[in-house]
């Protein structure tokens, strides 16, 4: 991957989101992308990331405009 | 290790079985969507929800066909499928696009071992909701526009599971169609299992495996190679849906096209909060409309597998216009926002690649729904209909004329079939003169459509936009026509709008409207112009006036044609 640069970071698969039960309708959504959380999160300092590909976009290109904004 | 020629007859076998799925589905299908507008897709997965290949149906289901997928698979676990079984799934909660849009799905085995999974989706053409035809453009929950299903089992060992079939077949206003249309997907899945397998007697669950990874990673290459040809940087733009039905507000969808080497993220940061009325899009849509947008911009023959998606990432805030939340109404959000959505890429993309973009089309599925008792049959009938629209010029060429919006491949359902089928005659089918806006490449005419209603009473529905706000030019061209629906209804003498006739909210988004015999609908679907009208060819411009796609007087004042002596 040579894109948007950056690093994944140290996490963690937990299980969380959607499939833990059809009594809950509040979805979970990743921290980068925004992609609702079905089964499995990439937690990653503490952050829900559906794949550690996304904390590594989080880190490179998203977080540095948040905090530019 | 598959050579590279090996490589390359292979996947083009993929797609064809995916090609044929479709086909078997456009001849068995009970519904004009499907046998007539193509409204689906086919595809093929590995175990690991991985897209193997694909056919070149609806784009809109792009999105869909990948997440949909993957999430069900996430969700149920491998172990869930067994031989014979078909799942079915249409929420947009879960990776689906819009809720008509149906997923069914079966696991390829080979001597019992998983190889992967076939999947098709369709649109279904009524699934009950507030109103017939399912695309009512005043929701304001998800629960008005249908019925939901989440991946559940319609076939268990080959067999019916006739619960699911009774519940669904309950909740459908035309329960035949749907019958019919689920078959059809059935049918094509069993037909997908036949191909595969003699694939699979051929190389084995382990040696296809290896060789579509092997797929995939060439298609990622291939894409990315395409990606590092366009100039890194940040490109922003951003445009609007007219109103949302229920408030007559602007809704902003904006995106910054953020380019690094062979990765593109599209960032949809800074577009408004989802809407009360049914124009806010899934995941799926905004994924869908993106990878829509790339395709567009680059080679078309890169095999579309998983890999071709993976440098493209997606970043749309949960809660927008273009990542709703439970429980949002959302059956607009596929029609017609993916067409602002796909729009607002290709701008950005403009200024980063101005040879390869075109002018804005008339992006709207122009949707037309009905329904009601047909007075020679008497059985309820209940249609979606869309509009074929203008295309926006580019930098060598005109834009296309009368085409679906480019969300899909969809073809109009013929005048004849449509007049067989449901209570309506066709007074007049046309291009709209001056529609296409004027450019050094012209932008795509759109059509006008009049129909006579022949039925007692009908209740009918609307979900457009570019009604308010026209395609707009590029490089100096002009904007194109706008969209319309008005109604002239049986003893009045002029066309009208719905919010005159009927007091609707908006002119292009309303639901249940009663029609009667005699009323006569008029449906209008307009694309920019590229670069500066004056500088058309006189060759191109007199021949547009031989075909009436432009008036003396718009060749005159906008493209500075001299009257012949």
């Amino acid at each position: 991957m040579t894109g948007a640069g950056g690093h994944a970071g140290s996490g963690a698969w937990e299980e969380r989101g959607l499939a833990a039960s059809y009594l809950e309708q509040e979805s979970v959504h990743c921290e980068c992308c925004g992609r609702m959380i079905v089964r499995l999160a990439w937690v990653s300092d503490g952050k829900l990331f559906c794949e550690p590909e996304c904390a590594r976009v989080y880190r490179s290109y998203l977080l540095p405009r948040l905090e530019r904004n | 290790m598959t050579d590279a020629v090996e490589l390359t007859l292979l996947g083009n076998r993929l797609a064809s079985i995916c090609r044929e799925m479709g086909v078997a589905m456009m001849r068995t299908a009970y519904s004009p969507v499907f046998n007539e507008g193509f409204d689906f897709v086919c595809a093929l997965f590995d175990r690991e929800g991985r897209m193997v290949a694909q056919a070149e149906y609806n784009p809109s289901m792009l999105g869909a066909a990948n997440f949909a997928v993957r999430w069900a698979l996430e969700e149920l676990g491998a172990d869930a499928f067994e031989p014979g079984d078909a799942w079915v799934h249409n929420d947009p909660y879960r990776g689906g696009c819009h809720l008509p849009e149906h997923m069914l799905l079966r696991g390829l085995f080979h001597e019992d071992e998983l190889f992967g999974f076939a999947a098709t989706i369709g649109h279904i053409a009524e699934i009950g909701g507030m109103a017939p035809g399912a695309l009512a453009g005043d929701a304001t929950e998800i629960y008005q526009e249908g019925l939901r299903l989440p991946p559940v089992r319609l076939m268990r060992a080959g067999e019916h599971v006739g619960d699911v079939w009774k519940i669904l077949l309950t909740n459908h206003r035309t329960p035949k169609l749907t019958w019919g249309d689920l078959h059809a997907m059935l049918g094509s899945l069993a037909l997908a299992e036949r191909r595969v397998d003699e694939l699979l007697a051929e190389r084995g669950v382990a040696g296809l495996l290896a060789a579509t990874g092997q797929l995939i990673g060439r298609s990622e290459a291939w894409m990315r190679r395409e990606l590092a040809r366009i100039p890194d940087g940040d490109y922003a733009f951003e445009d609007w849906m007219e109103n949302d039905g229920i408030t007559n507000e602007r809704r902003r969808i904006a995106v910054n096209v953020h380019v690094a080497g062979d990765e593109l993220i599209a960032d949809f940061t800074g577009t408004d909060p989802q809407t009360r009325g049914p124009i806010n899009a899934t995941y799926a849509v905004a994924a869908s409309a993106t990878y829509n947008a790339v395709f567009h911009l680059t080679d078309p023959e890169i095999p579309r597998n998983a890999g071709c998606y993976r440098p493209i990432r997606i970043i749309a805030p949960p809660g927008s216009l273009v990542n709703v939340r439970h429980p949002g109404a959302e059956i607009g959000g596929n029609s017609e926002t993916h067409c602002r959505i796909l729009g607002t890429v290709l701008g950005a993309l403009a200024e980063a690649v101005p040879e390869r973009a075109a002018a804005a089309d008339g992006s709207s599925g122009c949707n037309f729904l009905f329904g009601g008792v047909h007075p020679e049959t008497g059985e309820y009938v209940a249609h979606y209909h869309f509009e074929n629209v203008g295309w926006g010029g580019a930098a060598s060429h005109d834009g296309n004329d009368a085409q679906c919006a480019p969300l899909a491949i969809s073809r109009n359902v013929p005048v004849e079939v449509f007049e067989t089928r449901f209570p309506f005659v066709t007074r007049a089918f046309r291009l709209v003169t001056d529609s296409g806006g004027a450019g050094r490449h012209r932008g795509g005419l759109g059509t006008e459509r009049l129909l006579e209603v022949r039925a007692r009473s009908l209740s009918v529905s609307a979900l457009f936009d570019r009604m308010l706000i026209p395609p707009s030019g590029l490089a100096g061209g002009l904007p194109g026509g706008t969209t319309g629906i008005a109604i002239r209804r049986a003893g009045d003498g002029e066309f009208r709008l719905f919010t005159e006739a009927f007091g609707t909210v908006s002119p292009s988004k309303f639901s249940n409207v009663e029609v009667h015999e005699g009323d006569l609908i008029r449906l209008v679907s307009s694309g920019g112009g590229h670069g500066d009208p004056r500088e058309r060819p006189r060759a191109d411009v007199l021949a547009d006036l031989r075909n009436r796609y432009v008036s003396r007087e718009a060749a005159a004042e906008l493209y500075s044609l001299e009257p012949e002596r």
